[in-house]
């Protein structure tokens, strides 16, 4: 996903970056063996999206910006494969999740808009989307009343968006 | 048997067959369903942007369902049953966390006593009702109608058996909860080497094309193994092994040869049920084929 030819510039490596995500996180890239256990089983390696060990390398060399800044660290499917059988204890998920929290600290540009507006929703409504119509395969539509479905139960938004102001999540919400 | 039931986001905004064919299915095995009050999201899908923020989200789940006095908190959803176990076993192990989840929770009025059973669909029917109960209702049903036309594979999706260091509702290496409660209503099934593999949901937020050739590629592969169709647990699971249109327009891969529907819904019809009482007119996989082989 990203220019294979990019050339490294050895001034801008953060070789503290892998020190702190082990102090903050459960994972150590530290001390991965390039047995790319991780790449062999990763879902979305496997249609050639993820390279999951190439990632935990880069951390390790130092190169933060360039990961953070990265859409490939978005397009994990959350699968838990790498977490379940690296040998070494990297959890490389934990990982993924920590640089996406950071690229979003950081304001980057590659945050998906999907996830950007499933929380426009959330601090609106207090779910990812409102109640859609369906449409069955006779092309006729549905909503939950048709549908015999309760009622929903709502949340009070604005006191859910008072509390994730004080998250992370502030970063999104403008 | 009272269960507090938690739907999520997807289930009661987009996914209604799986809320239809449950609230359904589930008072014939003596369960009385009660609505989660002022429920949010889980969380899950946003872990990404910020872990405290999940965490809030999840945690306020536990607090709500404990504030109904529920017993057993029931979600349908593999992603938000991951989630609330999550968050549950980090309340319960990290102190700074604790903490500040419990801050935050305060300003709704709300706490974590911790005394909750957290349950998903799958062990709830397999565990807490079992399939001998199932049995005796399906047979004791006047209606019953076995499934003994159909091959069915079993679809568990990850989230219900992974991480494996907290409590799952199956095993990570070999589960077989399901393939047990697909046997219950008479059809038969098969291990079969794609079963723990993903089916590309999370994906499609980011790479549309690469998540539906994940759920493609399993699809033909349940396809090519003979199965009539395939059974899930699982909303997000289950909308992108429904989208064969899209599956087939993006990748070439024809997998309209089978179907997919949901645990609930498969059980329903072995009740007698109408389809149309368990969501099936929603269905977008060639579903037709099947309801006509078993009528």
């Amino acid at each position: 996903m990203e220019d294979p030819k990019q050339i490294v510039d050895f001034s801008q490596l953060d070789l503290e970056f892998s020190n702190y995500i082990k102090q903050n996180t459960s994972a150590n890239p530290l001390v991965c063996f390039t047995c790319r256990t991780c790449s062999s089983l990763c879902t979305s390696g496997k249609v050639n999206v993820l390279n999951i060990a190439k990632i935990v390398r880069q951390i390790v060399f130092g190169l933060k910006d360039s990961v953070l800044n990265s859409k490939e660290i978005w397009t994990c499917a959350t699968c838990m494969k790498c977490q379940e059988f690296c040998p070494q204890g990297v959890n490389p998920l934990d990982m993924i999740y920590f640089l996406q929290n950071k690229a979003v600290e950081a304001g980057t540009s590659t945050i998906p808009t999907a996830y950007i507006e499933m929380i426009k929703s959330i601090v609106k409504i207090g779910l990812i989307q409102a109640p859609q119509e369906v449409i069955s395969a006779d092309f006729d539509e549905f909503d939950r009343d048709e549908l015999g479905l309760p009622d929903l139960s709502m949340p009070d938004a604005d006191k859910l968006k008072l509390n994730l102001l004080k998250t992370g999540f502030r970063h999104v919400i403008k | 048997m009272n269960v507090v039931l938690y739907l999520g986001c997807t289930i009661p905004t987009q996914e209604y067959a799986y809320e239809v064919s449950a609230r359904e299915v589930l008072p014939h095995f003596g369960v009385n369903l009660i609505d989660l009050q002022n429920a949010a999201c889980c969380g899950q899908p946003l872990k990404g942007i910020d872990n405290l923020g999940w965490l809030y989200l999840a945690s306020r789940i536990i607090a709500l369902a404990e504030q109904q006095n529920a017993e057993t908190l029931l979600a349908l959803c593999n992603g938000c049953h991951v989630s609330i176990c999550e968050a549950k076993h980090i309340i319960e192990s990290d102190e700074n966390l604790r903490e500040k989840i419990a801050e935050l929770l305060a300003e709704e009025d709300l706490e974590i006593k911790g005394q909750i059973r957290i349950r998903h669909l799958l062990d709830f029917l397999h565990d807490d009702i079992g399939p001998q109960k199932i049995k005796q209702v399906l047979e004791h049903s006047q209606d019953f109608k076995p499934m003994s036309d159909l091959k069915l594979a079993a679809h568990y999706g990850c989230h219900i058996i992974r991480p494996s260091s907290i409590d799952r509702p199956d095993e990570l290496d070999d589960p077989c909860k399901l393939e047990a409660l697909i046997e219950v209503t008479g059809a038969s099934t098969a291990k079969y080497p794609e079963r723990l593999e993903c089916c590309g949901a999370p994906m499609l937020a980011t790479v549309d094309k690469e998540s539906f050739q994940i759920s493609g590629n399993k699809l033909m592969a349940i396809q090519n193994r003979g199965f009539d169709g395939v059974i899930t647990v699982c909303p997000f699971c289950e909308r992108m092994l429904e989208r064969q249109e899209a599956i087939s327009r993006v990748t070439g891969l024809d997998v309209t040869g089978i179907f997919s529907m949901y645990y609930t819904q498969l059980l329903g019809l072995a009740m007698g049920i109408e389809s149309e009482q368990l969501g099936l007119q929603l269905n977008m996989s060639s579903i037709e084929k099947m309801l006509n082989k078993i009528s």
